[in-house]
């Protein structure tokens, strides 16, 4: 499934995909479901996605939240707005694969939340836990992203 | 040659000048990000060269957290809101 690239650079500057119908169904359908969780405020599942600034020291703390937390925000539902307009596109400008790259870790970042992932996790083999799909979906989110990271490297 | 007439400053004594200590960015090692994609995000952020990026993801990896940038505490705020905007355990602290 992941034998050949996903996507590679181009001579004038722009990514070409070759991705999987069913891969592109799943990120459309994660990045949907993600622009939900992101309308639900305090959804648990999303404290990847806003880290502390300032640990010691609350108010400043409250400061930074109260002007970035909307920002990003809407920097999120632009991003998720964008990858469902370029979805099915055959190549994407570096604007849209950054924009695909920014959700897709979100969606890795809520994912690997949800299977509370640690450093040195053993893979779930058992097919029969109740995680192991979202584990298997959270691997194709990798190879994913990896492969996406390393066309725009490229273009950097 | 004169001097224009100068006028004593009017002081504040009571205003504390804060010390223009600089701020440091934190980035935190955390088990979800992928390596390529933290060197990726340094190298865009911050124009680091693929050399200098993969030695501060490498820090972050191995030592836990590393500094990836410095400056006044607006900067800082601005470099910590655009690493979490990429997904990255970023922090600012003064540094000591």
């Amino acid at each position: 499934m992941f034998g050949r690239k996903m996507f590679s650079a181009t001579k004038d500057g722009r990514i070409k995909v070759n991705v999987d119908e069913g891969v592109l169904g799943l990120v459309g359908s994660l990045s949907d479901q993600l622009r939900e969780l992101l309308l639900v405020d305090d959804a648990d599942e999303l404290r990847r996605l806003y880290p502390t600034a300032y640990p010691d020291d609350p108010e400043r703390q409250a400061d930074f939240h109260g002007i970035v937390h909307d920002q990003l925000l809407m920097a999120r539902l632009d991003a998720i707005d964008r990858i469902e307009a370029t979805l099915h596109d055959d190549s994407l400008s570096i604007d849209d694969a950054d924009a695909w790259l920014s959700i897709i870790n979100q969606i890795r970042l809520v994912l690997g939340t949800r299977l509370d992932v640690g450093e040195d996790d053993d893979p779930i083999i058992d097919e029969d836990d109740p995680r192991a799909a979202a584990q298997v979906i959270y691997q194709v989110m990798s190879h994913v992203l990896e492969d996406l990271t390393g066309a725009r490297t490229a273009l950097l | 040659m004169t001097s224009p007439q100068v006028a004593e400053p009017d002081i504040d004594e009571d205003i504390v000048v804060e010390p223009d200590t600089p701020w440091v960015v934190l980035v935190w090692n955390d088990p979800i990000n992928l390596m390529s994609y933290v060197t990726m995000v340094f190298q865009k952020l911050f124009g680091y060269s693929l050399e200098k990026a993969t030695e501060l993801m490498l820090d972050v990896h191995n030592k836990g957290r590393a500094v990836v940038s410095t400056g006044t505490r607006e900067k800082a705020e601005a470099d910590v809101a655009r690493l979490h905007e990429h997904g990255l355990w970023a922090t600012m602290q003064k540094d000591d």
